[in-house]
C-alpha cells in the first residue's frame, strides 16, 4: 500500500470513529427525550411507572 | 441566551476552527522529514499531527477521571462520578483512535502494525484494557456501591497514565520520542493539533455529564412516583 492509503486510512479511522460516537450520543439524547415525555404523561396520568 | 449556552456555543465555535485550522496546517504547512535520515514514509508522518493530540487527549481524560474520582471520595457529591464516568468513556475512544492512527503509521513507517515488545504499544494497551474494565465495572455495580467502587478503580487505573507516557524511552520501544524527532518547524501545527483536540475532549465531555445528569434526574422522578403510588 502507498503512504497516501496509510495517511487517508487513518484519517477516515479518526472521522468514522468520532462520526460513530457522536451518533450514539444523539440515539442516547432521543431515548432521554422519549423517556422524560412519558414520565411527563404518567404524571399527568397519574400512572405508575413500570 | 444564559451564560451556559452562550460558554457552550463558544467552545464548540472555537472546537470547530481549531480543527480546521489543524486540517488546512497539517495538509499545507507543515515540513514532511523528505530529507531526514532514518525516514522512509515522510507523507504518511502527517498521520502524527492527530495521533499525538488523540494520545494528549487521551492521557488528560484519564487525568481528569484520577481528579474527578479524588474530589468523589472526598465530597461524596454524584457530579464528581459523572464528571469521572463521562471523562473515561470519551478517553476510551480517543486511546481507540490513537492505536488505530498508530498503528497505520507503523505500518506505513516500520512495515509492522503492532509489535507485544514494544514497551509503549505494551503499556498504552493495558491502559485502554483498564478503562475499558472500569466501564465494565460501572454497568455490573449497582447501588450506592457503584460510585465508589468505580472512584477506587479511577484512581489506581491512573497508574497506567505515566507508565504508558515514559515507557517510549525503554530500550525495548521503538515508539518515536517528539523531542528531537519532529522538526521543530512543526511545533506550532501539533499545538494547534492539541488545542482542537482538547477542545474536542470537553465539547464531547459536556455533552456526555449534561445527558448523564438528565438520566439521573429522570431516575429520580421515577423513584418519587413509585414511593408516591
Amino acid at each position: 500500500m502507498s503512504e497516501e492509503a496509510f495517511l487517508f486510512g487513518a484519517l477516515a479511522l479518526v472521522a468514522i470513529g468520532l462520526f460513530l460516537y457522536l451518533l450514539s450520543l444523539q440515539m442516547r439524547q432521543r431515548q432521554l427525550e422519549r423517556d422524560a415525555k412519558l414520565l411527563q404523561e404518567m404524571v399527568r396520568g397519574g400512572r405508575k411507572p413500570g | 441566551m444564559n451564560w451556559t449556552k452562550r460558554h457552550d456555543i463558544a467552545l464548540l465555535a472555537a472546537m470547530l476552527v481549531t480543527l480546521l485550522l489543524l486540517a488546512y496546517m497539517s495538509m499545507f504547512y507543515i515540513v514532511l522529514p523528505f530529507d531526514v535520515p532514518g525516514w522512509h514514509a515522510p507523507i504518511a508522518f502527517r498521520i502524527f499531527f492527530f495521533h499525538i493530540p488523540l494520545a494528549w487527549t487521551a492521557y488528560l481524560s484519564f487525568g481528569i477521571v484520577f481528579v474527578a474520582s479524588v474530589a468523589y471520595l472526598r465530597t461524596r457529591k454524584p457530579k464528581w462520578d459523572v464528571v469521572a464516568s463521562c471523562s473515561a468513556e470519551v478517553g476510551v475512544l480517543l486511546t481507540t483512535l490513537a492505536l488505530l492512527t498508530g498503528s497505520l503509521w507503523s505500518k506505513a513507517e516500520q512495515d509492522y502494525y503492532w509489535r507485544w515488545e514494544d514497551a509503549r504499544l505494551f503499556t498504552t494497551f493495558i491502559l485502554w484494557m483498564a478503562y475499558i474494565a472500569y466501564m465494565a465495572l460501572r454497568a455490573g455495580v449497582r447501588g450506592d456501591a457503584k460510585a465508589r467502587v468505580s472512584a477506587v478503580f479511577g484512581i489506581i487505573s491512573f497508574v497506567f497514565v505515566p507508565l504508558s507516557y515514559i515507557s517510549s524511552r525503554s530500550p525495548t520501544s521503538l515508539h518515536p520520542t517528539t523531542p528531537g524527532f519532529f522538526p521543530p518547524q512543526n511545533a506550532v501545527t501539533l499545538l494547534v493539533g492539541v488545542v482542537a483536540l482538547t477542545l474536542l475532549f470537553f465539547c464531547l465531555l459536556r455533552v456526555r455529564a449534561y445527558q448523564e445528569n438528565l438520566r439521573a434526574q429522570l431516575e429520580i422522578i421515577k423513584e418519587e412516583m413509585e414511593e408516591s403510588n
